[in-house]
């Protein structure tokens, strides 16, 4: 009864609140926060394949996955230490210094 | 038959002195320098000599292997191999004998000149092409020896270089050969077309083409007229002679070798050497034959007036080579040629002596100026005597001879489609004009009055020569240019010689024309009228004729009626300033052909270089780009959102494309 | 009663991942409002992966993403002192805003039309279980373990290294460069007395 489908479903929303929130958010902790959700909606994904074709590779794949993004979040977070050390200010419309 | 004579030496020496002493020279002496230059035409002399001996033996030609391939492209193949026939083995002679004459009397005449190594270079050079040119197995090495002496000519009328004048004169020279050069080249073009059509083998040597000339029958008269607009230009000749009179910018020794003696004959060469074509075509006869005659007419006219001594025998030389084309025009090619070879003497000769005296005076050239210098530069004046007479036809010098053979065989030629006797009048007529302006010149250098007072104008002939003698103290030049004027006042006067005509007694054949008989095999078919009377009386005509016109020139020069020159100018002011300027020429190709090519590269290099390919090409590209670069530019924020959101809507499209499906 | 359960905890997480991305009340705007929000999600996933049969993965979960990570946000949050989000007033979204948001929210109902498609799965209905083969042994630590350490055995080795780069790397960065560095209040009145010595004045903070 509860299908593939349902799971796929919760997937898609997570992964498209995820993005909005990247693309949306001017705190750069709550963007961070936000990669992490898209990060998981994608290993709901792969968990569900995973069980509904009776394999256990998929679970491999999201132990890495998780496994990554802990090592990513270590290193993005030092860099917002350093982001706001500098600037005093963890608003990513203000971090332009890269404009031309 | 095998011949043990080098040959390609004769060739290659030239260029090896050229060599030393261009790459060298600077640290050599002048001693040193003037040897290397001398020996290195001396021994191609002895060379020729013996090539000459060799074939008085009964070789019809020496003809070694040549040397090398120089490209074989297709089924075009010219190959680097030298051969001297009767007719090379003349020119040989002439070349490296009045060159050798002239690097003698130039090791004096430029001495102290700060180019001094770079001239002798460049005469070597010059011998090297001119030998080449008349040496070469082939038309392609006949072209490079054209090129190459065009390049000399352009080179040593320039030496001084440091006056514009004398710049523009070689640049002048260059270009109007140029122009003829590519006469030349559509010639060789027709040529091998020729041949390719017919299906023979793509070989330019001349014994391949003349065994091969009857293909040329349809096409003979495109090509020699052609290659005779080369020879035009090469050969200074209506309408391509502008060149020549300018050239005597140059110092006198380049003026003797090349502007009298050597280069201007190529052309005769040219059309000598390609004999069986242009026997095969009246009409480019006629054609040759006329402009020779015009030319021979239209140049002594000038000459009339003329106040600067070389540009006096620049004019004359226009004209006597007018006379060799015409000769060689009608078919007679003995006389024609004959006349190239007495020409070189008398007129080396009279170009050493103007410069002779141009060394005396301080570089004086304005005959104006000159005068009673008989006393004083006697060998010098006794020269030049001698040669006016040869070219002034007196009886029994070098150029009577040869003038009257072409006079005679113009008049008996049955080949072209204009009378002969037309032609043999405009001759005559040249003849007369010769004799006067010639006796003109000679009477305002050497007789009368002194007229130069002691000021130092200085001639077109300037460089660094004057502390040599002391003012106002005219005397003979040194031995080293006397010696060359009197070997070569000697030639002119017994050169006749060599050609004495059949009507002389004890003397059935022309000696010079039956030396040349084998390489005019073509022309035998030709016909001349043959009535020996009829032949002395046009003869003693013209002799009478040019008689009374050097009496008539003596006495307005240097008898009674020294006022009737400009008494005459004044009563015939029209004709007097057409002449006196040439017929305005020069000005009518400057309007004509100089001033629009000159627009045109202002347009070209204003509109089409400086404003299209820098403007609009170059700078418009790097314009546009440094435009997209800004544009793009935009994009840069500096806001990392907005960099997610533009990848994002990339990642979007491609969702879009996959949702669609 | 497993519809029940799937309806309750998906509808949980996606409210809660809500929140983390649009504040629910103006005065919950602050980060720390979001990291909470967050751990809250990532719990409720946790429980979706138990009903899908992966028990090492929901175990996971919570003490990797909620207890680790979210943990170490916590951390930054508290360190960097940050009180509200950074604006004091909200800015007016701009174009690009607007139009991150179009296309996040277009993605979103795009993926589910074609998720709930009829056709998406039917190239592989064949192969869909619905019951499991192996319920006992299925999603735990030992076949994990067995796959790790056989086909994945590379990726398993590779990831060690990436852990230790990571940790070097975020040492390196996240240090102190005394010359430039804002120390935050809150670290400067913990450090005091080790970078002024033992000696304190009258009346200085402590």
């Amino acid at each position: 009864m509860i299908g593939l489908t349902h799971y796929l479903v919760v997937s898609a929303l997570l992964f498209g609140i995820g993005t909005l929130g990247v693309l949306v958010r001017r705190n750069a902790l709550v963007v961070f926060m936000c990669i992490e959700l898209m990060l998981n909606a994608v290993n709901m994904s792969f968990i569900a394949f995973s069980r509904f074709r009776g394999g256990m590779d998929g679970h491999i794949v999201a132990f890495f996955v998780m496994a990554v993004a802990a090592a990513e979040a270590a290193v993005g977070l030092a860099l917002i230490l350093h982001l706001f050390r500098t600037r005093q200010s963890l608003n990513v419309d203000e971090a332009n210094l890269m404009r031309h | 038959m095998e011949t043990q004579i080098p040959i390609h030496l004769i060739v290659l020496l030239p260029l090896l002195g050229a060599a030393i002493n261009g790459l060298f020279g600077r640290r050599f002496s002048e001693g040193t320098i003037a040897g290397i230059a001398c020996l290195a035409t001396f021994i191609p002399f002895m060379l020729s000599v013996q090539a000459f001996l060799a074939l008085q033996g009964g070789l019809e030609r020496i003809a070694p292997a040549p040397l090398f391939t120089w490209f074989a492209s297709g089924g075009f193949k010219v190959e680097l191999g030298f051969v001297i026939d009767h007719l090379t083995s003349i020119f040989t002679l002439v070349v490296t004998g009045i060159g050798f004459l002239i690097h003698l009397y130039s090791a004096k005449y430029m001495e102290g000149d700060e180019g001094f190594y770079k001239f002798f270079a460049y005469l070597n050079l010059f011998l090297f092409s001119m030998l080449m040119l008349i040496m070469g197995e082939n038309l392609i090495l006949m072209f490079v020896g054209w090129e190459g002496v065009g390049l000399c000519s352009y080179l040593l009328i320039g030496f001084w270089y440091h006056e514009n004048a004398n710049a523009d004169a070689g640049k002048k020279a260059f270009i109007t050969n140029r122009v003829g050069d590519f006469g030349f080249l559509l010639g060789i073009f027709f040529i091998l077309y020729a041949l390719a059509e017919t299906g023979k083998p793509l070989s330019l040597s001349f014994a391949d083409l003349q065994a091969n000339s009857a293909i040329f029958a349809g096409l003979a008269t495109t090509i020699c007229l052609l290659l005779f607009v080369g020879a035009a230009g090469k050969s200074a000749q209506v309408p391509l002679y502008v060149w020549l009179p300018d050239a005597m910018a140059g110092p006198t020794p380049v003026s003797a070798l090349i502007h009298a003696a050597t280069m201007v004959t190529a052309g005769i060469y040219m059309v000598s050497r390609l004999n069986f074509l242009f026997v095969q075509s009246p009409m480019a006869m006629t054609v040759v034959a006329c402009v020779g005659a015009f030319t021979a007419l239209f140049a002594a006219t000038m000459g009339f007036l003329q106040n600067d001594i070389k540009k006096v025998l620049a004019y004359s030389t226009v004209s006597q080579l007018g006379y060799m084309f015409m000769g060689v025009g009608v078919g007679a090619f003995g006389a024609g040629l004959f006349h190239v070879v007495t020409h070189a003497f008398f007129k080396a000769c009279l170009f050493l002596g103007s410069g002779s005296v141009i060394y005396a005076l301080h570089h004086e050239q304005d005959i104006r100026k000159m005068g009673g210098l008989f006393k004083k530069m006697p060998i010098t004046a006794w020269t030049f005597l001698l040669s006016t007479m040869a070219i002034a036809g007196f009886p029994l010098f070098s150029g009577f001879f040869s003038k009257d053979e072409i006079l005679w065989k113009a008049f008996a030629n049955q080949t072209t489609l204009v009378p002969g006797w037309a032609l043999w009048s405009v001759g005559v007529l040249a003849a007369v004009c010769t004799a006067f302006y010639m006796v003109r010149v000679f009477c305002l250098t050497f007789l009368g009055e002194y007229r130069g007072g002691h000021d130092d104008h200085h001639g077109h002939d300037s460089h660094g020569h004057d502390d040599h003698h002391g003012h106002g103290e005219i005397h003979e030049t040194p031995g080293f240019m006397t010696a060359p004027l009197i070997i070569l006042a000697v030639g002119a006067v017994f050169g006749g010689l060599a050609g004495l005509p059949h009507w002389m007694p004890g003397h059935p054949t022309n000696w010079f024309e039956h030396w040349l008989s084998p390489v005019f095999t073509a022309a035998e078919p030709l016909k001349f009228l043959d009535n020996t009377s009829l032949e002395l009386g046009l003869m003693a005509v013209s002799v009478s004729l040019c008689a009374l016109s050097a009496g008539v020139a003596y006495y307005m020069y240097a008898g009674g009626g020294q006022h009737l020159p400009d008494q005459l100018a004044a009563r015939m002011k029209p004709l007097y300033t057409l002449v006196y300027n040439k017929y305005w020429v020069d000005e009518l190709y400057q309007a004509v052909i100089v001033s629009p090519i000159k627009a045109f590269s202002r347009f070209c290099w204003r509109v089409i270089d400086d404003g299209l390919i820098d403007g609009a090409l170059v700078n418009g590209t790097a314009g546009v780009v440094n435009l997209s670069g800004r544009l793009v530019r935009l994009f840069t924020s500096g806001d990392v959102q907005r960099y997610a959101t533009v990848l994002f809507v990339g990642v979007w499209v491609l969702l879009v494309f996959w949702l669609a499906r | 009663m497993e519809a029940f359960l799937f309806y309750l905890f998906s509808t949980a997480a996606v409210l809660s991942a809500l929140a983390v991305v649009l504040p629910p009340h103006p005065k919950a705007r602050a980060p720390i409002h979001s990291a909470v929000a967050m751990v809250l999600c990532f719990f409720f996933v946790a429980a979706l992966y138990a009903m899908l049969s992966a028990h090492l993965l929901a175990v996971l979960q919570v003490l990797v993403y909620a207890g680790a990570i979210m943990v170490l946000f916590t951390f930054v949050i508290m360190l960097l002192n940050l009180q509200q989000d950074t604006v004091d007033k909200p800015e007016p979204p701009g174009f690009f805003k607007m139009l991150g948001g179009l296309m996040a929210l277009t993605t979103t109902w795009g993926l589910i039309t074609k998720f709930t498609a009829d056709e998406f799965l039917a190239p592989i209905s064949a192969q869909l279980v619905d019951k499991l083969a192996d319920p006992l042994h299925y999603g735990n630590l030992q076949d994990i373990g067995r796959l790790l350490f056989s086909k994945y055995l590379l990726p398993f080795e590779l990831t060690s290294v990436l852990l230790l780069t990571a940790m070097i790397g975020a040492v390196i960065v996240a240090k102190r460069d005394p010359k430039t560095t804002w120390i935050p209040e809150a670290v400067k009145q913990l450090t005091y007395r080790e970078r002024h010595g033992k000696h304190v004045e009258k009346g200085t903070p402590r």
